[in-house]
């Protein structure tokens, strides 16, 4: 059993995880070695530490102050707009479509080959919003603003000596996407990510390129308004 | 009277019903607070995120997906306000005494506070991609799976990432001579 085993092996044990045989397996392994023994009671003892490190109240004054700014944010917002949005942007879309296609059977006749459609199609791919190029520190590379048919993606483009972490902020909204260059070979990253919920307004996608908490890079795109 | 359950609460939310907004924020201030006091361990930055936490929720229940729990989203968010409060942060270096502003309470005794005093440092001293899933497992007790949701990422990945941090915790405490 390889030393990897043997850790998965007291990991799971930790997690309750152990099925009879491999708590046999287990327990056999620690008859034998002394170390690993030791080394099983200290994670032990390492996670009944961090199990007693509990939960505190929050003060009452949190719940309150959350409310009070709940009720200056009218109710659901995002929620009303974008399905109506949604509703109308798919009515639009219909009356197109069914408008387009008596146009077309009209003047060209129905039952279009394969060659008409495709033309179709080449309207899906994803168009260039906006664009940067990334440098400074040990990072290079890219960062590209896309829309296609299910709205904004980014794309990065990335050199970097060492896995970087990007925090990607736009007004309301912000995620972290970890680990870019780890797995790639020679620390070449290219990843495309989807943001859904950030709109077409005219606000900027702030970048920022980290190693743990350093940060190496910043890099602002900008989605314009009715583009 | 029956607690109604989450989905319910948020699609009442979502039908333009405030209080059970309030409802969710009852039931999950507890935890997302201390999901981001162990990870920046500052209080005041804590209750900021846990603030910026709700709103950001409250706002953008439309994005939110039913077909996950509402608690792994809500946590999502919480983890990614913390990460994004750590990012801002001007690099200390060393921890100074102020970050540890969460002081145990009198119910510890002083070996017991030493001891807890050294893992929580030591919990700052790991990467913070790390100590999100330490926090996850061991403060908020979730399970492998909801913290796979809660972070998009294969539940392989979240052990393995736990996995390391427990090692990571336990060198650290060898060489601090805390265990």
């Amino acid at each position: 059993m390889t030393d990897d085993e043997r850790m998965a092996l007291i990991h799971a044990e930790l997690d309750g995880d152990l099925s009879s045989q491999q708590r046999a397996d287990l327990a056999r392994l620690l008859l034998v070695d002394p170390q690993l023994r030791a080394l099983r009671d200290e994670l032990k003892g390492l996670c009944n530490r961090l199990d007693a490190i509990g939960q505190v109240e929050p003060p009452p004054q949190l719940r309150d102050s959350i409310l009070n700014r709940l009720r200056s944010v009218p109710v659901a917002p995002t929620y009303r707009k974008a399905s109506l949005g949604r509703w109308r942007l798919a009515a639009m879309v219909a009356g197109l479509l069914m408008a387009g296609t008596i146009v077309y059977e009209t003047v060209q006749g129905p039952a279009p080959g394969s060659k008409e459609t495709a033309g179709t199609m080449a309207a899906d791919a994803p168009t260039t919003v906006d664009s940067v190029a990334l440098g400074g520190g040990s990072i290079t590379g890219r960062a590209t603003l896309y829309r296609d048919k299910n709205g904004l993606a980014l794309g990065l483009e990335v050199s970097t000596a060492e896995p970087v972490d990007v925090i990607v902020a736009t007004a309301g909204y912000s995620f972290r996407i970890n680990g870019l260059g780890r797995p790639e070979p020679a620390g070449h990253a290219h990843r495309t990510v989807a943001l859904p919920g950030v709109k077409m307004q005219g606000q900027e996608i702030e970048l920022s390129f980290l190693v743990g908490e350093r940060t190496l890079s910043r890099a602002t795109l900008r989605a314009p308004a009715g583009h | 009277m029956k607690e109604e359950d989450d989905p319910a609460l948020v699609l009442r939310c979502r039908e333009g019903d405030r209080h059970a907004f309030e409802r969710l924020v009852i039931r999950y201030q507890k935890p997302v607070f201390n999901v981001a006091l162990r990870m920046l361990r500052n209080r005041q930055d804590a209750l900021d995120v846990a603030q910026t936490t709700f709103l950001k929720a409250f706002e953008h229940l439309a994005d939110y997906d039913p077909a996950f729990r509402f608690y792994s989203w809500l946590y999502r968010i919480a983890i990614n306000e913390s990460l994004n409060a750590l990012a801002l942060r001007k690099p200390r270096g060393e921890l100074d005494a102020n970050a540890a502003d969460e002081r145990p309470g009198p119910d510890r005794d002083a070996e017991g506070d030493q001891a807890l005093q050294a893992i929580e440092d030591a919990l700052m001293r790991i990467s913070p991609e790390l100590r999100t899933v330490a926090v996850m497992r061991h403060i908020a007790q979730l399970s492998y799976e909801d913290i796979a949701e809660a972070l998009g990422l294969p539940e392989k990945t979240v052990k393995s990432r736990l996995h390391s941090a427990r090692e990571r915790l336990r060198d650290d405490l060898r060489r601090c001579g805390a265990i």
